[in-house]
């Protein structure tokens, strides 16, 4: 489906001084360093695997992703998609593969979706009976009806996404190359729409590449990791056994009544401390949130209090650090 | 279906669509519209004015500047409502939209081009066809000619406003180069030829080449030239491919990742 | 002590010197379309005296003729964009904050505007006169004490009359028709594109007894000295159309004010 072997991405990168001097100086006499974006990547992803491609911000996501899509040639080693070379025979597989990118939009703006969806049917070039087949299908799966003819401008972000979706989905390609997805919906709008995926992955064997700061999207779409950092896989293994070693842990931020007494239990780290004001973590593997909040409340007055899920850089982070391995 | 009849729907979707937009933003469409109309109107004013102090100047009048305005209103009119994102493609490029027409199986270039219809334009093309009205006497020889030279006038634009705009691909922030490149372009072809001698004269019908469309009330509705109008279209083919293939080279650039810029 | 201090200064400098760089490379570009626009305006003009064989139209030499329109298109062309920032203020509800004090929101936009008009008309007007010198010679030499307070008034007349267009969008979509219709009878009633000397009779009545040449017209027909009224009567006119003006604005702003405060924004 997707193999990579060895793929690595050099950039020559312009170096520039700070300052006013700096740009003078890059002007006439330019100075350029290598950068490796992406080293020696190797992986396979199967037909219908769902696998979230995770990293921090200029890890090498996105030039990976353009590399698999064919927007970006490599610098060196292989990669297959389809069977195809994507820098090489880019508009074949573009026949074959879907993007959605949560940033930038595929849809005409002021126009109803049904104009792009017609516009998506003649630049794939789709046959007039399938594609009002799987046009009525795809509207009726992701509950769209109601705004067929409405102006995207006029839509609300939810409903725009599960158009963007269907437009990227009407050439039935058997890869979606997913980019923040869920960004900017409130919750129980996410939760429609990975439903809605996961069905049709479940029913098409659709492959979903996806790329999310979203936890959620993750753990619940995907069934396969795949954390890649400074342009290198640090982990590749199935989201529940990532969940279990690195997703385990919580952040407590809380701001107590006074100076607190030496906090200590086994699973709770004091990550940083400003008077009054912690910030802990918990190892809910050792010890469950309910403990520790109780711990807290039974010695202190809490003045204010949030549980957040670690963020995707601490993941990666912990992960990077080896912080907990299985068992 | 075959390759050719599978494009022409390609294109002729977007054109409906774009259409299609502009009914929507119904106020917008007319307003732009009309506010082009009366923009190009005022130049009329001015060369009316200027004419009726100077009623010849090096064997121009009045009617032929109304003509020369007209090829170049009607020439930009038309590029811009089936090509209207010629003069964006610069910034379709510096902010990575570019990428989603990668990802889709059609001509990278075409695709760009048709998927934006300019409202203004249709102000420049009625006001083209006006003024075709008003300058000279209906004839059918002088409709093809006139016809003909919007379209040919129409190539030769956007081929140098397509050079000057696929320049992102080799600097970064190029907008306002490439803008006053196009900007240029348009300018001098608004201007009777004749008025530019000796080296200003020579850089119009080479590096850009405004004069061949600055010199057509001469060329081709004062008799036609023959001799000319094969200068014409070779010159408009050439600029043509080679502006197409310079927004190819570009894109190779682009595809091959170099155009990235860290602060260190 | 002293050594610090200056290193500070010398760092903000440096710094804001950088920042000016990049608002330099956008202000080439503009520098380079007035030398395009004075350039084949002149070669118009250079054309239509030689080839007519006259040497005076109007009281205008070719030189006279060149300085004028090198004067007109320097200021024509260092009015800032007043009706993009306006318009985004009227749209975003930005404009709220200031609604009860419209001395100082109108005020606040004044000042922006002329800080940045003055700056541009003073390259503009270094630069076309560099331009022009080596194309037509025959440097005018303008009395400046004149011409600084005809340019002055002049700015502000156009910002006060662009303001009251601007602040049509309370009530209107797109007042981007209203502007564009504003400035084009600007540049042609104003006298930019022509002295008003050389329009027909009839159209220099009406043009004479209209605002727009007192932003354009005036100013340049002093630096080249083809006015025929005095220094007085000139800043006198501006002025009059200078306080006609503002007293719409404030009407409109006023209205404006209270449309707003009844939709709700």
């Amino acid at each position: 489906m997707i193999e990579v072997n060895s793929l690595f991405k050099t950039f020559k990168v312009k170096q520039k001084e700070p300052g006013l001097y700096g740009s003078l100086y890059s002007l006439f006499r330019p100075k350029y360093q290598e950068k490796e974006a992406v080293s020696s990547l190797s992986f396979t992803i199967e037909q219908g695997e769902m696998v979230a491609f995770l990293g921090p911000n200029g890890a090498g996501k996105s030039t990976t992703i353009k590399m698999l899509t064919g927007i970006l040639h490599p610098s060196g080693g292989e990669a297959r998609v389809l069977g195809y070379i994507p820098w090489r025979e880019r508009k074949q597989l573009s026949y074959r593969i879907g993007t959605v990118f949560g940033q930038k939009s595929q849809l005409w703006y002021h126009l109803p979706p049904s104009d792009t969806f017609e516009l998506m049917a003649r630049i794939y070039e789709l046959k007039r009976g399938d594609y009002l087949q799987r046009r009525k299908k795809l509207i009726e799966r992701f509950e769209i009806e109601p705004y067929l003819h409405t102006p995207v401008r006029k839509l609300s972000l939810g409903e725009r996404m599960r158009c963007e979706i269907i437009a990227a989905l009407l050439h039935r390609p058997e890869i979606i190359f997913l980019d923040e997805p869920t960004i900017g919906l409130d919750v129980v709008v996410k939760v429609k729409i990975r439903e809605m995926i996961k069905e049709l992955n479940r029913e098409e064997g659709v492959s979903v590449f996806l790329t999310s700061h979203d936890a959620g999207d993750v753990e619940d779409l995907c069934k396969r990791a795949i954390v890649i950092n400074h342009g290198r896989i640090i982990l590749d293994q199935a989201v529940r056994d990532m969940k279990r070693n690195y997703l385990r842990y919580k952040v407590i931020n809380v701001k107590l009544g006074k100076m607190p007494n030496t906090l200590s239990m086994a699973g709770l780290k004091i990550l940083k401390q400003k008077e009054r004001g912690l910030k802990l973590e918990i190892d809910t593997k050792m010890a469950s949130i309910e403990e520790v909040l109780q711990s807290l409340i039974a010695e202190n007055t809490v003045e204010d209090i949030t549980i957040e899920d670690p963020s995707m850089e601490q993941v990666i982070s912990y992960i990077y650090a080896g912080a907990g391995v299985s068992g | 279906m075959s390759t050719v009849a599978k494009t022409i729907r390609f294109i002729t979707g977007y054109w409906r669509v774009n259409w299609q937009g502009a009914m929507e933003f119904r106020a917008s469409f007319w307003t732009q519209m009309i506010t082009m109309l009366i923009n190009n109107g005022v130049w009329i004013a001015f060369w009316g004015i200027f004419f009726n102090r100077f009623p010849v100047v090096k064997g121009w009048e009045f009617t032929d500047v109304l003509l020369l305005w007209g090829i170049t209103a009607g020439a930009f009119g038309w590029l811009h409502i089936l090509f209207g994102n010629v003069g964006r493609v610069a910034y379709l490029i510096a902010n990575g939209q570019i990428d989603s027409y990668l990802t889709m199986p059609k001509n990278i270039l075409l695709h760009m081009l048709i998927s934006r219809m300019s409202f203004s334009a249709w102000g420049d093309v009625l006001f083209a066809w006006l003024l075709f009205f008003i300058a000279i006497p209906f004839r059918i020889d002088h409709l093809l000619i006139y016809i003909m030279a919007q379209m040919l006038g129409g190539v030769l634009m956007g081929a140098v406003i397509l050079a000057g705009q696929s320049l992102a691909f080799w600097i970064g922030n190029s907008e306002g180069l490439s803008f006053q490149i196009a900007n240029a372009m348009i300018t001098f072809t608004t201007y009777p030829i004749d008025i530019f001698q000796g080296f200003t004269r020579l850089l119009l019908f080479t590096l850009l080449p405004a004069g061949f469309i600055s010199i057509m009330p001469i060329a081709l509705f004062r008799g036609l030239h023959l001799s000319f109008l094969v200068m014409l279209i070779s010159v408009t083919i050439l600029f043509a491919a080679s502006s197409v293939f310079i927004f190819y080279r570009g894109l190779r650039r682009y595809e091959s990742g170099n155009m990235i810029t860290l602060k260190m | 002590m002293m050594w610090k201090k200056g290193a500070k200064y010398g760092a903000v400098f440096r710094i804001s010197l950088s920042q000016q760089f990049a608002y330099f490379y956008d202000f080439l570009i503009r520098t380079l379309f007035l030398i395009l626009i004075l350039f084949v305006f002149s070669r118009l003009w250079i054309t239509a005296y030689t080839s007519g064989g006259t040497a005076l139209i109007e009281g205008y030499t070719l030189e006279k003729m060149m300085w004028y329109l090198m004067v007109t298109e320097s200021i024509y062309m260092a009015f800032p964009a007043l009706v993009d920032r306006i318009e985004k203020d009227v749209k975003n509800g930005e404009i709220a904050y200031f609604l009860n004090r419209p001395i100082s929101y109108i005020g606040f936009q004044y000042g922006q505007y002329l800080s940045e008009a003055v700056f541009r008309v003073a390259i503009n007007l270094c630069v076309g006169s560099v331009l022009i010198y080596f194309m037509a010679g025959g440097i005018p030499i303008p009395n400046l004490l004149g011409f600084i307070p005809l340019v002055f008034l002049a700015l502000t007349l156009q910002y006060v009359t662009v303001m009251a267009v601007c602040l049509s969008s309370f009530w209107v979509e797109d007042i981007r028709g209203f502007h564009l219709v504003y400035s084009r009878l600007l540049m042609i009633i104003g006298g930019m594109m022509v002295p008003l000397e050389i329009f027909p009779e009839w159209l220099q009545h009406i043009a004479r007894i209209l605002p727009f040449q007192s932003i354009i017209y005036l100013p340049a027909s002093f630096f080249v000295g083809a006015h025929t009224e005095p220094l007085a009567t000139m800043l006198i006119e501006q002025g009059l159309w200078l306080v006609f003006f503002t007293l719409i604005l404030l009407g409109i702003y006023r209205l404006g004010v209270k449309r707003l405060n009844v939709n709700g924004g």
